[in-house]
């Protein structure tokens, strides 16, 4: 039966390709149903941001003022939710309503007193129609809360409301969990220079050990090329920018979107040493001048520890042979009326620990070097022609041949390489800005 | 360790109590030595004054060996001999006379006086004798006679051997004993062992299994006696054609659902890479799923992977693949052949809620030095066996190993990215393997046997240099067994089996950590099986398993890592069984096995106890020799749970024990079945219908911490699961289109248990395992050209399994999220695969050197992309994208050449 043999295989397989992925669009009905998501912790010793908003169909583009659910199109109504966090003891810590005030959105809800030197910059976050600020500074972390909040419906018949109902929302029941001292935000560049990673370092003592940061970024950029010069179209004149007028530097505003959670169980102390939270490329705008980063550290308790790194095993860890099952990511926030409705998203309570940390481009970023710029000197006639093309003046030009002609020529540009605004930036520069720039 | 050399000892003594009376080795004994028969009964003749007369046989030049220490036992050796070579004794008055192939009638045949139907006539006894009447395979033409000439005339008398492979002296397991009246039946167990009841008399014994050659005897059983067949393999063996249980054992046994593969049959089934795989051909009987191409754990019957007691020479195995699951930790040059019992559980087997796979490996060859070098793809393996000293001890030993890395390094966008979350930087990644089986048989007399075994495994592999993980297997065991007069046997086996898993992270230097997980067991078993009368067969027994469980210790690495230094609690439990059944032949239709099982299982952390009983009951009913029907009910309980986060087995699954929070898994599975064989050229028809439940299999919070969490049994659920289906078979063994086609039809659901509310998974409905996949269509199908040329053709089809889909997306923690369906709301697509083989035989030209075959294959013919799995991701500009991976998603050719010699 079995004799001595030598078996040979020829390697004819490894000549061929595995395996591969593909793209896959499964048939899944039109319309789910839309849920609501409630996004935002509750930061004692800081302003708290609440975010509501619903889910949507995969493929539905986005718009907020809409969501479709299985009985239909509805309107969003963002005006008419009523949100408040309330503590055991009854106190009541209401919340600023941005979307009446929109034209007055920079005006911050929560008035800076000395020594909040930081809540400044929280609150020129753009906060957009859907967001509700809750002036939480003086919430007392000794006593429990929750986050509240109401919403209205109504049902129009002609020009009578024929029904008004209120859907009643709250959290659990939440401990404020304590953070330790976030000591300061470390950088390190890869050896390829490609990546920079910021990392925290702390020290103390949480009450969970579970921690959760969210950085909130603000950067300042530059256009490529300095224009000196304005066209104003309506007197058709260019002109030279006064002193701090320019569109050369911008700021720009945004939060990082991973998700940025640890734990110190298993290790000896209580304390994170160069945990590395995320990572910029060397072609991000970010990095191009100067950024600056607001890390804000709270403490998670068990089960929002859960729930973040469930989200997380969702959001990364999907498809591989060992990958865990998706799961479901429902939170603590639950219908007071419907208890079967579900609503996504989890509320957690903490103290807060912020650090703040400006980081210079230079050296590390890679400039995208400015190449295909068709500029020209164009004569005064065409300037209205050329503006409605997206050119704008840049710098003066000689004159032509002809030195009888009387007009200044300018070379034009086109508009994104000397107005940064372009870039999706603005020229509102914040007020903790370390330079001069205006 | 303490526990483990005490039970090492305890083996070693209970060896001591049970050998035959210890043969004197060392004295130099009279004999003959290497003699032909002209010498060997001249020796007798002179020296022992035994009137002997012979016949030559013709051209027979067989040699014999033949040493003892006084004239009985120097005659029945010698005589012994003698008759296996064909001749025949007969025995007249105080004279012996030796003649080839026939036999001199010198008493009336048995019952000669008596009235009884079953003898045969005198006429046909005679005719048999002078061989007069046409005979049709050679060996038919020899009577051999068991027990003492004229003992008794009449009742019945058993007969017991052993069934070996003429070539190498292996025995031969699951091989059909049966008379040719269709009265007796029995079947080779392990040790190549059976007994059958036959009446005195004339009878004809047909040995039959696998693709070894029929044997037809003819004997005269006058008493209770011994008579050893060796069986050779057919030689135009049916290339492909993976027998398993043969026919009629299915209509003899009255347990169901058992499936037995030999490995000699496995190698020409087409595999991807050409790696013969025992697992993979598992996968292609019915009741048998994986959750995807690259799986080594398997379900049977709706059943989770872990579900699975895997027994490898008593050892339990708990990680049973290597390289992600490409293949199987069984070494297939040391296998000798697996058994998977998917329904009637034998009441030995205990510990797990659905299957016992249990994976035999081969005694040595006993007769010469033999080995075999393997080289394919993935792994090159060595392999050696042999006699030491004597035929008596025999060893084998065989080794694997992977090559380099080179097929993570050769494409590692298609291959690796599946494996990993496509997010990790794999461009780092390695997998290799090694592993090592050592088998020592040592056979003291007849009866008894003592085996030793050892497995030693380890796994390493990683995605980035960062990380590292590892995993080992190690299973030693010893086995004693003995077979007494009347057909009593005794198996008595005891071992060490150890399952570890360790993982270096240096990631980042302050938080930089080895972690490691262990499973170690010491285990004990005795089981007796004793015939009580000819109708009734006792097993009884008893087994413990001491479980200690390191659930998880985690130590800095590197001086500059603050990592905490700490271990979790050791878990220990201990599970002991008793256990007792009958196998009762009612009439010759109607026959009952039925079992009892008395577990009791106490967590020595918390002192919690569990105990219950088990019962195994399973009948059949012979409407005609070829039509049956059989029904069993079987309970059973599981006393340790896989907690894992992936559908597959994991190297990174912890385990862990019950105790007073965490309740044991219980289950039961009632099934039914119709056999049915038709034609001359038989074609075997199978339908069983299954329905099972199972309790406490656990579940996890979404989030849940599994690795260092004391508090472990807080964050897990407990679940129901519900399977039922129908399974369809036809197989053909026979013929020049052989294989067989099964189609399945099942469900397998799960349901949180407890109260959880809307939190609960599914908001506690039932929901879909990942393996429900309903319908199955699979078919191996060989066909032989000419004796030389066959293709063989194995076909997948299944529905897909169930997945997890997003439905819908939201904003939150600055990026878009995904909102997912209910847990394995969706389907995957269809799976479907084709893979076919050449079959080159080598010529039959029997004084060549050595013969070259070769066996070429296309894996994945039709090139489908299968989905291994589906997933979502979210590119920079939140547009969200579906991805299907396929693992094999294009032929894969292989060849394999074979040199025997």
């Amino acid at each position: 039966m079995k004799r001595s043999q030598v078996i040979l295989s020829l390697l004819i397989a490894s000549l061929t390709v595995f395996g591969c992925v593909y793209d896959y669009e499964p048939e899944l009905p039109d319309v789910q149903d839309s849920f609501l998501v409630v996004e935002g912790d509750i930061l004692a010793g800081m302003q708290s941001v609440f975010r509501i908003g619903r889910s949507m169909n995969i493929g539905q583009e986005s718009n907020g003022d809409y969501y479709t659910t299985s009985t239909g199109t509805r309107w969003m109504e963002s005006s008419l939710w009523d949100v408040y966090v309330e503590a055991e003891d009854g106190t009541i810590y209401p919340s600023w309503n941005i979307s009446w005030n929109s034209w007055n959105i920079l005006n911050p809800p929560v008035v800076p007193r000395p020594g909040d030197s930081l809540d400044r910059v929280l609150t020129e976050m753009a906060l957009d129609s859907y967001s509700r600020a809750i002036d939480t500074r003086d919430l007392n972390p000794d006593v429990r809360c929750r986050l509240r909040f109401e919403y209205y419906t109504y049902e129009w018949g002609g020009w009578e409301v024929l029904k008004r109902d209120t859907l009643r929302y709250a959290s659990e029941w939440l401990e404020v969990q304590r953070t330790s001292h976030l000591d300061s935000v470390g950088t390190k560049i890869n050896d390829e220079r490609t990546m920079m990673y910021f990392n925290v370092n702390t020290s103390g003592e949480t009450s969970s050990r579970y921690y959760r940061w969210f950085a909130r970024e603000s950067w300042e950029y530059t256009a490529q090329l300095y224009a000196q010069y304005y066209y104003n179209p309506s007197t058709n004149e260019v002109l030279a920018y006064q002193d701090g007028e320019n569109t050369y530097y911008c700021w720009n505003t945004g939060t990082q979107g991973s998700i940025m959670t640890a734990s110190s169980e298993g290790l000896a102390e209580d304390r994170l040493s160069q945990y590395e939270l995320y990572g910029l490329d060397n072609t991000s705008q970010k990095i191009a001048y100067l950024y600056c980063v607001d890390m804000i550290q709270e403490s998670l308790s068990a089960d929002a520890w859960r729930y973040w790194k469930a989200m997380k095993s969702n959001t990364t860890d999907v498809g591989g042979l060992f990958s865990p099952q998706p799961s479901e990511c429902y939170g603590n926030i639950f219908s007071l009326d419907d208890e079967t409705e579900i609503v996504l998203g989890y509320v957690n309570a903490s103290t807060v620990s912020i650090c703040r940390r400006f980081v210079s481009g230079d050296g590390f970023y890679r400039k995208t070097p400015v190449t295909d710029i068709s500029s020209m000197p164009m004569p005064v006639d065409w300037h209205r022609y050329y503006y409605g093309f997206d050119y704008r003046p840049y710098v003066p030009t000689d004159r032509g041949d002809d030195t009888s002609d009387p007009f200044i020529y300018y070379e034009w540009m086109p508009r994104r390489c000397v107005d940064c605004q372009m870039r999706g930036g603005n020229k509102n520069k914040p007020s903790y800005w370390p330079n001069d720039h205006k | 360790m303490r526990r483990v050399l005490l039970i090492f000892f305890l083996m070693l003594a209970l060896v001591q109590a049970f050998a035959a009376p210890p043969r004197k080795k060392a004295e130099v004994r009279p004999g003959v030595s290497k003699v032909e028969i002209d010498s060997l009964l001249t020796y007798m003749r002179e020296q022992y004054n035994v009137p002997v007369y012979w016949v030559h046989g013709g051209e027979d030049r067989r040699i014999y060996t033949v040493y003892a220490d006084e004239k009985e036992q120097f005659m029945q050796e010698a005589f012994r001999q003698l008759r296996e070579n064909g001749y025949r004794i007969s025995e007249y008055r105080d004279l012996y006379i030796v003649l080839y192939g026939r036999t001199l009638v010198t008493s009336l045949p048995a019952g000669f006086f008596e009235n009884r139907q079953e003898q045969q006539p005198v006429a046909d006894v005679q005719a048999d004798i002078f061989g007069e009447k046409e005979q049709q395979a050679t060996f038919a033409n020899k009577i051999y006679e068991i027990g003492e000439i004229g003992a008794r005339t009449s009742g019945k008398a058993s007969v017991s051997g052993y069934v070996r492979d003429a070539a190498t002296g292996e025995p031969l397991t699951g091989i059909s004993v049966y008379d040719d009246r269709g009265t007796a039946y029995a079947q080779t167990d392990a040790s190549g062992f059976y007994k059958i009841s036959l009446p005195v008399g004339d009878n004809t014994l047909c040995y039959d299994g696998w693709s070894m050659e029929e044997g037809r005897y003819m004997l005269k059983v006058w008493d209770d006696g011994n008579f050893d067949v060796q069986m050779k393999e057919r030689v135009l063996t049916l290339t492909g054609a993976v027998v398993t249980a043969e026919s009629m054992a299915r209509h003899r046994s009255s347990k169901m659902g058992i499936e037995t593969v030999r490995m000699s049959a496995i190698k020409n089934v087409p595999a991807v890479f050409g790696e013969a795989d025992v697992l993979k051909v598992l996968l292609t009987l019915p009741g048998v799923k994986s959750v995807g191409e690259v799986s080594n754990g398997f379900n049977v019957r709706g059943g989770s992977s872990d579900q699975n007691l895997i027994l490898f020479n008593n050892g339990t195995i708990y990680n049973p693949s290597h390289m992600f699951g490409l293949m199987s930790v069984f070494n297939p040059d040391v296998v000798s052949d697996i058994e998977l019992y998917k329904s009637s559980i034998p009441v030995e087997y205990g510990g797990r809620i659905s299957s016992v796979l249990e994976v035999r490996s081969r005694e040595g060859n006993g007769k010469k030095l033999s080995g075999s070098l393997g080289i394919g793809l993935l792994t090159s393996r060595l392999h050696l066996e042999g006699p030491i000293g004597n035929e008596n001890t025999t060893f084998i030993i065989g080794a694997r190993t992977t090559y380099s890395d080179w097929m993570l390094r050769l494409r590692p966008n298609d291959l690796i990215e599946g494996i990993v979350p496509p997010d990790i930087q794999y461009t780092d990644g390695s997998a290799s393997f090694r592993d090592l089986n050592i088998g020592l048989t040592h056979k003291f007399g007849r009866n008894h046997s003592l085996h030793a075994y050892g497995y030693i495994s380890r796994d390493k592999f990683g995605f980035s240099n960062d990380t590292s993980y590892r995993y080992d297997n190690l299973n030693v065991s010893l086995k004693w067994r003995s077979n007494f007069d009347g057909g009593r046997s005794m198996v008595i086996a005891a071992g060490y089996d150890e399952y570890g898993y360790r993982v270096d992270d240096t990631f980042n230097a302050a938080a930089a950590y080895t972690y490691q997980t262990q499973i170690s067991q010491p285990f004990a078993k005795v089981t007796i099986k004793s015939p009580l009368s000819e109708s009734h067969t006792l097993t009884y027994g008893g087994s413990g398993v001491l479980y200690q469980l390191q659930p998880g210790a985690r130590h800095p690495l590197g001086e500059e890592s603050i990592v905490e230094d700490r271990s979790l609690a050791l878990e220990r439990g201990l599970e002991a069984a008793a256990y007792v059944s009958d196998e009762w032949q009612i009439t010759r239709r109607l026959s009952v096995d039925a079992g009892l099982r008395y577990v009791m299982y106490g967590s020595l952390n918390d002192r919690s106890l569990y105990h219950a009983p088990e019962i195994r009951i399973s009948g059949k009913m012979s409407f005609t020799p070829r039509f049956s029907w059989k029904a069993g009910f079987n309970t059973m309980h599981q006393y340790i749970h896989k907690i894992s986060n992936s559908i597959n087995i994991s190297p990174t699954d912890t385990w862990k024990l019950a105790d007073r929070k965490l309740a044991p898994q219980n289950g039961w599975q009632a099934a039914t079945g119709l056999y049915l064989t038709a034609g001359a050229n038989p074609i075997d028809f199978s339908l069983e219908l299954y329905y099972k439940r199972v309790n406490n299999f656990v579940d996890y919070m979404p989030g849940a911490r599994l690795a260092m969490n004391e508090n472990l049994a807080d964050e897990l659920v407990p679940t129901e699961c519900r399977a039922y289906g129908v399974e369809l078979m036809m197989r053909r063994t026979l013929g020049k289109l052989n294989g067989w086609v099964s189609y399945t039809w099942s469900r397998s659901m799960q349901r949180e248990m407890g109260n959880r509310g809307k939190m609960a998974i599914n908001r506690g409905e039932w929901y879909c395992t990942s393996y429900d996949k309903p319908h199955e269509l699979k078919a191996v199908l060989n066909y032989k050209f000419t004796h030389r040329y066959s293709i063989s053709a194995n076909v997948d089809y299944s529905t897909g399994r169930p997945v997890t889909l997003p439905i819908g997306t939201y904003e939150y923690a600055g990026g878009t999220r995904l909102v997912y369906s209910d847990r394995n709301a969706y389907r995957i697509p269809d799976y479907f695969r084709l893979d076919l083989a050449l079959v080159v035989e080598p010529g039959h030209y029997l004084r060549q050197l050595a013969h070259l075959s070769f066996t070429m294959g296309v894996y994945n013919v039709t090139g489908r992309h299968n989905a291994y799995s589906v997933y979502y991701d979210i590119n920079s500009r939140g547009v969200i994208k579906g991805h299907m991976m396929s693992v094999f998603a294009y032929p894969i050719p292989y060849i394999n050449f074979n040199l025997e010699f």
